[in-house]
């Protein structure tokens, strides 16, 4: 065994030991299970989340409404737990007199705390996985999953899809476990290292409303929890690369700090000797922090928006087209593979600006509609208001004249979620 | 300044000087002990004595000056020693035997026989008294079979019959092992009847006899 394997022995022993960690694991395994129950017995449709409408439809759905709540929140949470005070823990028990005297050195006590923090992550995400599929299929069952451009996905690639959706988000996971590393070695405060992570996600979440949807949003690390949309649309993206090398680079740049700070300290007890202890050092490190605040603030802005009219109007089409497809076999009646239920759509801002994310937008679908007087079909052109993010995913709204309500009785008398009441779709603006 | 020197050493500290920033707390301090050697390392409050046993260990980097440890492995008990406290006194010594690359693990029962704590090794750290957590912190020492030990203040919290029982250990890890040690303590009486002679720190430089 090498020394880094011994430490990360060691390591993973302290954190299964901890009440914390624990408590964690036993949360992930019963919460994707519980939401999932309790979304089924109280008969609940979290239809204004993305997929959030097919969660009675499809057992795949419920899992991955929640893999979005645990990307947006619980998994930046779980990796400062465990990231943040792997090393501030050995200052609180005054512990590196211990570890740093036996016959490890220091670039192996590094590496194994943050292989250990990353190893108890990635399980915690496995154990979540498993429980959100598990309790998806029995609670819900096995059916074919509507995807993010309005294709109905059958049940052996739902479930790998589901599956690849969830281990997607493993890089960004262990980018922010590197960045808890990185607070809980300058900071040397268990608090504070975990909440420097939080603090980072807090931001990038407000980003995320603010500049265009340009390269620059994709580079916040929080984006990369987004990737997992891409393998859900059609046509379907490959591995997104561009997520993972931006966790990879943020991971590297985190632990590279980490280091420098860590293989320079001095454990001299009570005496402020550290490189970053002391007034100064925190100066430094606030500094630092909220440059680089600055610098995601900048990428927000950077480049042209990519969200236009044409860019919309061909997104929405195609999408609405396999609803209104969907829609109709529900409702029993046959259309042929291929066919086109709408002509062309148009899309524009109520506001003065003419591209980039909001939720004023309008797009005009002419729908194809049976008349009962003549055998040639009407266009009648539908207005949907339509609601966009930086990353891409929209939602649209068409009149209740028109869509009808949210729900209806197919051919055999069971209540089925209407594909057209509220469209959720994704597309990668970039 | 430099002590004259036995045949073989065990340690020998040369030229080392260690500043925090306009204080010069070592001023070219040079050591030596031999083998088997017990030293007492004596000085008032804050002469630097706990940074000289760091720099030894490797925790404090010295701005000028060497540290040779023939004798290895080196173990050091640093002020009161401190443990997980949500783990036993056995899983405590069990995750410091993976520091040391396993070693020392098949070591754990005979090291906690001798300090006294064999009876209360499944229990939580976090319920010791400073008492046992300084046999323990022994115990931690004794696992990695060291021939150099540094231990500073070892007997500062225990009672008459602990510091008996540590003089005795450390006497018997001296005699019996040939362990060299060097001890800080204030305890010039404990002192006295445990080591082979004494070197005092003051003003940053280092004196024996």
């Amino acid at each position: 065994m090498t020394d880094v394997a011994y430490v990360l022995r060691a390591e993973l022993r302290k954190l299964t030991s901890q009440s914390l960690t624990r408590v964690l694991a036993i949360l992930v395994l019963i919460g994707p299970a519980l939401f999932t129950a309790m979304v089924r017995i109280a008969n609940a449709t979290p239809g204004d989340t993305l997929l959030g409408a097919w969660v009675h439809s499809s057992g795949f759905a419920p899992p991955l409404v929640f893999l979005a709540f645990a990307a947006s929140f619980g998994f930046p949470v779980v990796a400062a737990l465990l990231g943040g005070d792997i090393f501030s823990a050995e200052d609180r028990h005054n512990t590196w007199k211990n570890v740093l005297t036996r016959a490890v050195d220091r670039r192996a006590v590094f590496i194994g705390k943050f292989l250990a923090a990353s190893v108890y992550a990635v399980v915690l995400l496995a154990l979540g996985a498993a429980s959100a599929i598990a309790s998806g299929v029995l609670i819900v069952g096995s059916q074919p999953l509507v995807g993010l451009s309005g294709q109905l996905i059958g049940t052996a690639p739902a479930f790998g899809l589901t599956l690849a959706a969830w281990l997607l988000n493993i890089p960004p996971l262990l980018a922010f476990v590197a960045l808890g590393v990185f607070f809980s070695v300058a900071t040397r405060n268990g608090i504070a290292g975990v909440l420097g992570p939080i603090a980072l996600a807090l931001l990038m979440q407000l980003l995320q409303r603010i500049g265009n949807a340009g390269i620059g949003h994709q580079l916040l690390l929080l984006a990369s929890f987004d990737s997992w949309h891409g393998i859900f649309t059609t046509p379907a993206e490959g591995l997104p690369l561009l997520a993972i090398l931006v966790s990879l680079v943020w991971t590297a740049v985190a632990l590279g700090a980490a280091w420098w700070l860590f293989s320079r300290r001095e454990f001299s007890g009570g005496t402020v000797s550290g490189r970053m202890a002391g007034w100064g050092g925190s100066i430094v490190l606030v500094g630092a922090v909220l440059g680089v605040a600055a610098v995601m603030v900048a990428l927000c802005f950077l480049g042209s928006d990519p969200i236009t009219p044409q860019r919309l109007e061909a997104e929405l089409k195609p999408t609405f087209n396999n609803l209104t497809i969907y829609q109709q076999e529900l409702l029993g009646r046959h259309i042929v593979p291929g066919t086109k239920l709408n002509d062309t759509s148009v899309c524009a801002r109520r506001g003065n600006a003419l591209d980039g994310a909001g939720d004023d937008w309008v797009c005009t679908v002419d729908v194809l509609t049976p008349q009962a007087d003549t055998p040639n079909p009407n266009f009648e052109p539908v207005d949907y208001d339509v609601s966009i993010k930086v990353n891409g995913c929209y939602s649209a709204d068409g009149p209740p004249s028109f869509v009808g309500n949210e729900t209806f009785n197919d051919p055999k008398g069971k209540t089925v979620y209407n594909p057209l009441f509220e469209i959720y779709g994704c597309f990668n603006p970039l | 300044m430099s002590q004259a020197g036995p045949a073989t050493a065990a340690l020998k500290v040369s030229g080392l000087v260690k500043r925090y920033g306009a204080n010069t707390v070592l001023d070219g301090v040079d050591l030596e002990l031999s083998v088997g050697e017990v030293r007492g390392l004596i000085g008032p409050n804050g002469a630097g004595k706990t940074t000289l046993l760091r720099i030894i260990l490797g925790l404090v980097m010295p701005d000028a000056g060497t540290v040779t440890a023939s004798a290895q492995p080196v173990a050091g008990i640093i002020e009161q020693p401190a443990f997980y406290p949500y783990l036993s006194a056995r899983a405590n010594l069990e995750v410091l035997a993976e520091y040391d690359r396993g070693t020392g693990s098949d070591r754990i029962d005979e090291a906690l026989e001798t300090v006294g704590l064999a009876e209360r090794d499944t229990d939580r750290v976090g319920g010791f008294s400073s008492g046992m957590r300084q046999r323990l912190g022994i115990a931690a020492a004794l696992i990695r079979q060291p021939q150099l030990l540094l231990l500073d203040e070892p007997t500062s919290a225990l009672d008459p019959e602990g510091v008996a029982e540590t003089v005795a250990l450390v006497r018997g890890l001296a005699r019996e092992r040939g362990v060299t040690t060097l001890i800080s303590s204030h305890q010039l009486d404990m002192l006295g009847d445990l080591v082979d002679g004494f070197s005092r720190l003051q003003g940053g430089r280092l004196s024996h006899d």
